[in-house]
């Protein structure tokens, strides 16, 4: 009853000073709010939302490149072409299993080293940086270190073999293994970037939650689980979803295996990601409308992944 | 430290020199511009000089009186403003005035016309195109040469469709005709020079027939040949020697022989392809095929030339550049990694500068018959539809190909290329002798690139299906190209 008291105290007061009519002075200063935002805007128009409108309007075209302005609607012809394209469903393929193999590597691994490295004691920001440091470096440099890595009797393919039993082969050459190679590249390059994260949430969780545990007897290991883990589910939350909308859209890496003068995709299409296969088409083949129906089925991908994933994961912790 | 700007500015201190600096924030005109205006007030002269130097702009008044010249900030900002205002509208209306009037009489002798040349770059070719670049425009005073450099051919390749429909496609391309050139002319992205050969006066009777004929198509011609290129074999003599083979293959049939025997002696590969269309017709060629601009993507000669390099994958004894950590076949050869792949003379400036010790041959590619071929075919200047000034450009082109070009091209061994123009490709020869396996003979009977008209669609669906057959397993060579002549054959 208290409480049905003392609300509608404030919801006079709030109805009385109209929305829809700001006083002069507000309006004075959303104006100068939108003055200030209105540059922001206009690059944001030019850079992101301009060129996502004129994908979709391409996606409905047919275009030629060498004729760019020569543009003739098509309907849904693109999209219907996609749905029978066994090429695109490979590219799908080869995407799904790549984002299951990536996210919850890079996941599970980020939060098993973030915890390790919380309890470091002393030089735990150069940890940081090192594990940070793959994420800055370029894309191209890394994936070009580790063909060298992966070369038929080179120092880790070699090992591998060794260790593992499996033949001591170029990775990135041969169909079976270049995705696995390209995991382990994109999870190499992404990990850092979801340490410094877990990190901060692992900051977050109150001290007093691992003491009171550990009076109560926990392991490390349950301490991990039971306290650390649920600590950070919002993170583990955030990492997921962007790592979905990350690993979704792999591109650099795949392009690099494939800049030995052989096609896109290569060896063999097992490398062609969605995004390969849209740019080969785009850019290409000259398919730009084609292309670009494939790049709006990813957009499609992508929200429909972040809505689910959220939707399966509550950000409660 | 007080900056003095002695010998150009006098006694002007550093003060003043910050004065003008703040001066040149206010007013504000466009990065890049240049400038120099007079205003005379009294018994003082003021000059506003804009200078650009390091990349950055740096603006200054000069105020002369009576003879000494300082440098000083001129001026309140509210003054400034006004005075650009005016010097901006004066601007527009000239230009305006000038665009609705059509150039004066006689600016067009004064007018520097600048003509961008593209071309794929590199620590050998650089320097070639510095020094004919600079001897065009000392020949061609009313023509600066921007160069647009590609890292890499294939980025250059890669590059210029996307180039095309942005129209920033450079005036002039230099490339060669294992590019899909047809394509090009096709979707009128260069242009025809037959007309612009004979106005401008270029003399193409220098250059052989074949090379001239390579870069025709459908009775026009679209590329001034730069330099002669050619398919060649290439032997690792080293490995060859290394398994017990002394004599060079005579035929095809021997090189897969001898590819199997390098193989089972030495574990190496007996040879290596770069899957890409160039290097898989060299074979078809050699077993008497060829894609015959779409009409013979199935045939019989095209199957067997193809199967041969399957069996040799089946039988380990070819690999793929990338299977043994090479970037292209060269250095597969190089790092005596493969004994044997189809190249050119452009393997001539790698081996020298990368793998100087390897000992290695160059010679025509064998066939199944026991003939020797090669396919002739070379680099040219091609002038995109892109281009504002044809005629200039075929200008600049008829002196970045003439007899001092193409000189050079012969003397500068590290270029990697052969000159186009017959006069010199013997002095080419003698100056690189592993490139004398290629005589005369041989090239005037080179064979030409026949391939369909989508070239590049036709390139990519082969080479995927050729991956799928050697490294999955997965298909057969004549359902591959069935089914290639149902999609890109021409009747």
């Amino acid at each position: 009853m208290a409480q049905g008291v003392g609300r509608p105290r404030t919801a006079p007061l709030l109805l009385t000073r109209s929305w829809r009519q700001p006083p002069r002075r507000a309006r004075r200063d959303w104006g100068a709010a939108y003055a200030l935002l209105a540059p922001a805007a206009a690059l944001l128009g030019i850079w992101f939302v301009y060129p996502i409108v004129d994908t979709v309007v391409l996606a409905f075209q047919q275009v030629n490149l060498f004729h760019f302005s020569e543009r003739t609607y098509v309907g849904l012809t693109n999209f219907h072409q996609l749905w029978v394209d066994p090429a695109f469903h490979h590219s799908l393929f080869i995407t799904m299993i790549f984002v299951l193999l990536v996210v919850p590597a890079q996941t599970v691994v980020a939060l098993v080293l973030a915890s390790a490295l919380q309890s470091v004691g002393r030089g735990k920001t150069i940890f940081r940086t090192a594990f940070f440091l793959p994420y800055m470096t370029s894309t191209v440099a890394v994936t070009t270190v580790f063909m060298k890595l992966f070369v038929e009797g080179g120092p880790l393919a070699a090992s591998i073999s060794r260790i593992f039993g499996l033949p001591d082969t170029t990775w990135y050459a041969e169909p079976s293994f270049a995705l696995p190679f390209l995991v382990i590249v994109y999870v190499y390059m992404y990990i850092g970037l979801y340490v410094v994260v877990f990190l901060g949430g692992i900051e977050n969780v109150p001290v007093e939650l691992h003491e009171a545990a550990k009076v109560d007897g926990a392991g490390s290991f349950q301490r991990f689980r039971f306290v650390t883990v649920p600590g950070v589910r919002p993170y583990v939350l955030f990492v997921i979803v962007a790592g979905f909308i990350q690993a979704v859209q792999i591109f650099d890496q795949a392009y690099v295996i494939a800049s030995n003068g052989a096609i896109l995709g290569s060896p063999a299409g097992a490398t062609a990601t969605l995004v390969i296969f849209l740019y080969q088409q785009a850019f290409r083949l000259n398919n730009l409308g084609y292309g670009s129906a494939a790049a709006v089925v990813l957009l499609v991908i992508v929200f429909a992944g972040t809505v689910l994933t959220r939707r399966l994961l509550p950000e409660r912790s | 430290m007080a900056l003095t700007e002695k010998g150009f500015m006098g006694d002007a201190t550093g003060s003043d020199y910050l004065r003008a600096r703040s001066a040149e924030r206010v007013n504000g005109l466009p990065s890049g511009a240049s400038e120099s205006r007079d205003q005379t007030s009294g018994s003082a002269q003021e000059t506003e000089v804009l200078t650009v130097q390091k990349g950055k702009e740096i603006r200054m008044s000069l105020t002369s009186n009576r003879g000494r010249k300082m440098l000083v900030a001129r001026g309140t900002p509210g003054r400034r403003a006004r005075q650009v205002l005016a010097a901006v509208g004066t601007t527009a209306l000239a230009s305006a005035l000038i665009a609705a009037t059509g150039p004066l009489p006689g600016a067009g002798a004064a007018t520097t016309v600048t003509i961008t040349l593209g071309y794929a770059g590199g620590t050998n070719i650089d320097p070639y195109y510095d020094h004919v670049i600079q001897s065009a425009e000392n020949a061609l005073p009313g023509i600066k040469v921007q160069q647009v450099v590609y890292a890499t051919y294939d980025d250059q390749l890669d590059e210029m469709p996307t180039e095309v429909a942005a129209g920033t496609i450079p005036d002039i391309i230099v490339w060669d005709n294992s590019a899909p050139v047809g394509q090009y002319a096709q979707q009128s992205a260069i242009l025809g020079l037959k007309k612009l050969v004979s106005s401008a006066g270029v003399n193409l009777s220098g250059d052989p027939a074949a090379l001239i004929k390579a870069w025709t198509i459908n009775g026009n011609l679209y590329g001034i040949p730069l330099y002669l290129q050619d398919s060649a074999y290439v032997y690792n003599l080293g490995m060859l020697q290394a398994a017990g083979i002394t004599t060079l293959p005579k035929s095809m049939q021997q090189v897969g022989a001898d590819a199997l025997t390098v193989y089972k002696k030495t574990g190496k590969a007996g040879l290596t392809i770069l899957d890409n269309l160039f290097h898989l017709t060299q074979y078809v060629l050699a077993f008497g095929g060829g894609w015959g601009f779409g009409k013979t993507i199935n045939s019989t000669a095209n199957i067997a030339g193809m199967q041969f390099l399957v069996n040799l994958f089946n039988e380990h004894a070819a690999v793929l550049p990338d299977q043994v950590g090479a970037s292209w076949d060269g250095v597969a050869v190089g790092d005596n990694e493969a004994a044997m792949a189809d190249g050119g003379p452009w393997y001539i400036g790698y081996m020298s500068s990368s793998a100087p010790k390897v000992n290695y041959s160059l010679e025509p590619i064998p066939t199944s018959t026991g003939k020797q071929f090669v396919v002739t075919y070379g680099g040219a200047y091609s002038i995109t539809a892109h281009s504002k000034d044809p005629a200039a450009d075929m200008e600049l082109i008829k002196y970045l190909t003439d007899a001092d070009a193409e000189h050079y091209v012969a003397i500068d061994t590290s270029f990697g290329f052969v000159p186009a123009a017959s006069q010199y490709i013997n002095l080419y020869r003698k100056l690189t002798p592993k490139y004398s396996g290629i005589t005369n003979a041989v090239l005037a009977n080179g064979l030409t690139l026949d391939y369909p008209p989508s070239t590049i669609q036709f390139g990519n669906a082969l080479v995927s299906g050729f991956e799928n057959i050697i490294l999955r397993h997965s298909g057969t060579v004549r359902a591959l190209l069935n089914s290639l002549q149902q999609a890109y054959g021409t009747s």
